[in-house]
């Protein structure tokens, strides 16, 4: 029976790796549009960034700007510390601005990826030795606070980036004010930030240039 | 006066009566409907049928009426049915008749008399029927014609592969043919089955497959296969209908697909054949200045999907895009979307969206317009946008890029990103591994500690009292370094010298040795 349901998944596997690398022949023959579904499948189910890069990639390559910078935008969260997605979304005509991991430049570093998980393995162990450990406490408590403090800043910086409420406009729409007037275009892929649930069927917004106004909720994205 | 009432009453009262009695026996309920084979073979003795409906009650006898040129048989009983479905009860009679057409024409069958168990009446209504030759061609085992409707078409028009089997005996039929290479399905197979009389008045089976269908590419095409029958079907002991089987040719159906006419063929011809419907239609045709529309164009047809969005030709003042995901195709139809916004007030007029296609009636190309739209735009209120935050310089939004594709776009990762991470695992880790320092330093911590020392008082004067030299002596050696009284110093002092005599001199151990015991017995 185990036998079986091994023999099932890899087979379901094999299906899954061939229908995305379809996708992707498609788009190499200069057909994006036809792998965005797939792509979007395996995003979706996945959640890793470089699966919302490639569907952002997708949308970017067929035309659609707007939903290039939702799927780069996704891409951002799931991996703050990455800079492709700020690249990409710059690419696409949006203007991320700076971000908390950028702010702190190589300060950053020992917290996030591997090299974070390194230190606060050992973070972990100096400050539990210190605590209840039988010899050389002290040492170990120095230890454990370095790594500690060494950690902290990316950690902090990544989940203040992966907690930014940026959105972005699908297509042309415009920026209205409280009482429902139009007021300027937004172009398409324009990086704006949530400032509450929606209200009335928009959305309020604050621009990366400090205006803020409502969005009609169809106009934005994710 | 009074006399003429009474004489009136007593004659219209028995003539009502009677005539309230007499349509009481004729019509209680239930129906009655002859069904005569279509045509009457002239010389063939074929089954007519009564079907009563809710009689209320079993029909006793049938009242045949003369009818020139056809001759009946002896009325027979094919059945009484009654069936109770949510308490409500019907009954069906089947009743059925042999006829007989003399020669060819029109008969009308005047109304049948249904005479009931229970002296009532019904009666059928009369039926007009045609007498005429039957199929010669219906000999033999069975017949199969296959044929495409219409033979001749343009690439895209619609026909269909017809297939019509004929057998003597009733039985289970499969297409023995199929839509030929290069055809495109326009729907799925259909069935039909039904009955055709043989010049023999022999009642034959008849079963039709229709397949839709249209054809991409000028040229000639057949169909043609072998269809399988069975003759002398019969059912065996568990009712399942067995024969012989026999193949029978197929003869090959033809159709020709000419090439579309190039004469009149439009600029934006986009294949679609058959007439088409447009109709173009806004969400409102008032708005603000500064308020989005939406333009929806609706195209209806057969192969709708060859249709290409139109070009929108907006006139000065107005703008607008395609809407993200408005290009619908449905069954039959598919919608075009648009947003429209104005940039000046005023009425506008907006473009005919027009479609042509090829009529495969006249051969010819024609068009289909949607008829005109007009928008108009009010000036609306001069509010000004409520800003909050750094002002900028100028009216408008900042200029921002607009998105490029091609070389600027990095290529796809393809799955092949360096794993990360999750997000949480730091915490995990951090959390997981104190945890294991805290465990680990204390089972140090427990395994480390001494065992607490025996009360040494209380050991020694146990060991007193067992007698037990080396006791005595180990339990005695145990105030080596214990703080005493002086007192209590020399009794440790001889009651070793006691226990080292004992061991080693052979010495009884004194009698006072419980009493030297009991001078430190307090000592933990």
């Amino acid at each position: 029976m185990i036998f079986r349901l091994a023999l099932l998944l890899v087979v379901m596997a094999c299906g899954h790796g061939a229908e995305t690398a379809d996708s992707y022949a498609a788009w190499a023959q200069g057909r994006p549009q036809e792998a965005i579904a797939a792509l979007g499948a395996v995003a979706r189910t996945t959640n890793r960034w470089d699966a919302w890069m490639d569907l952002g990639l997708a949308h970017a390559n067929a035309g659609d700007a707007g939903q290039a910078a939702v799927a780069f935008i996704v891409a951002h969260r799931t991996a703050a510390e990455r800079p492709e997605p700020l690249a990409a979304l710059r690419t696409v005509g949006a203007t991320p601005p700076v971000t908390w991991i950028e702010r702190l430049g190589p300060a950053a570093w020992p917290g996030v990826g591997w090299p974070g998980i390194g230190l606060a393995i050992v973070a972990g162990l100096g400050l539990g030795w210190a605590a209840l450990g039988t010899r050389r406490r002290g040492l170990t408590a120095v230890i454990g606070t370095i790594a500690l403090v060494g950690v902290l800043p990316g950690q902090i910086a990544l989940r203040l980036d992966a907690a930014e409420p940026w959105a972005t406009t699908l297509h042309e729409c415009r920026l209205y004010d409280s009482a429902g007037n139009p007021g300027n275009p937004l172009p398409t892929a324009t990086l704006v930030r949530r400032r509450g649930e929606a209200w009335s069927g928009r959305i309020p917004v604050e621009l990366i240039d400090g205006r803020r106004g409502f969005v009609p909720t169809g106009d934005l994205g994710p | 006066m009074v006399a003429r009432w009474s004489s009136s009453v007593f004659t219209i009262l028995p003539i009502l009566v009677a005539s309230i009695v007499s349509v009481a026996s004729v019509v209680i309920g239930g129906d009655a409907v002859l069904s005569l084979p279509d045509p009457l073979v002239p010389g063939a003795r074929l089954n007519a049928t009564i079907t009563v409906n809710d009689p209320p009650a079993q029909v006793r006898r049938v009242e045949m009426p003369a009818v020139d040129g056809l001759t009946w048989g002896e009325p027979r009983s094919a059945g009484f049915q009654q069936t109770i479905i949510n308490g409500v009860s019907s009954s069906t009679q089947r009743i059925l008749i042999e006829v007989q057409a003399a020669r060819e024409g029109r008969y009308t069958v005047p109304a049948i008399t249904l005479h009931l168990v229970n002296k009532t009446t019904m009666a059928t209504a009369p039926v007009t029927v045609t007498a005429a030759p039957g199929d010669n061609r219906l000999s033999g085992n069975g017949l199969v014609e296959a044929r495409f409707e219409p033979e001749a078409v343009v690439p895209g028009e619609p026909a269909a592969l017809v297939l019509k089997v004929a057998t003597a005996d009733r039985q289970p039929i499969e297409p023995g043919l199929k839509p030929p290479e290069g055809s495109i399905s326009l729907g799925e197979m259909t069935k039909t089955e039904g009955t055709s009389t043989a010049a023999d008045g022999r009642e034959w089976n008849v079963v039709t497959f229709r397949w839709p269908l249209a054809f991409g590419k000028p040229g000639a095409y057949q169909a043609a296969g072998q269809q399988q029958i069975y003759t002398n079907v019969r059912q065996d002991l568990f009712g399942q209908l067995r024969g012989n089987p026999a193949q029978l040719p197929i003869k090959p159906a033809r159709i020709t697909v000419a090439e579309l006419p190039e004469q009149g063929r439009p600029d934006d011809f986009a294949g679609l054949v058959g007439a088409i419907t447009t109709d173009a239609k806004l969400e409102r045709d008032r708005i603000a200045l500064g308020e989005g529309v939406g333009l929806e164009l609706t195209v209806s047809g057969r192969q709708i999907d060859l249709a290409r969005q139109p070009r929108l030709d907006l006139p000065k003042g107005l703008t607008g895009q395609a809407k993200q995901g408005g290009d619908v195709t449905e069954p039959g139809r598919r919608i075009f979307r648009w947003q429209l916004w104005a940039e000046a007030p005023g009425t506008y007029q907006l473009p005919v969206f027009s479609f042509s296609w090829f009529d495969p009636a006249s051969r010819t190309y024609r068009r289909s317009q949607t008829a005109p739209v007009t928008l108009t735009v009010l000036p609306g209120r001069s509010i000004g946008l409520n800003v909050a935050g750094r002002q900028l310089s100028g009216a408008t939004a900042p200029t921002i890029a607009a998105p490029t594709t091609g070389p600027q776009l990095p290529l796809p990762w393809r799955g092949a990103a360096p794993a990360r991470p999750g997000d949480g695992w730091a915490l995990i880790a951090a959390a997981g591994s104190a945890a294991i320092a805290l465990i680990a330093g204390s089972v140090l911590r427990f395994a480390g500690r001494s065992r607490p020392r025996p009360h040494r008082g209380r050991a020694l004067k146990a060991a007193v009292a067992s007698g037990g030299i080396d006791a005595i002596a180990n339990a005695a050696a145990a105030f080596a370094d214990a703080t005493l009284e002086p007192a209590q110093r020399a009794a440790i002092d001889r009651l070793i010298a006691a226990a080292d005599g004992a061991r080693f001199g052979g010495a009884k151990l004194p009698a006072e040795a419980a009493a030297w015991a009991a001078t430190v017995a307090d000592v933990p």
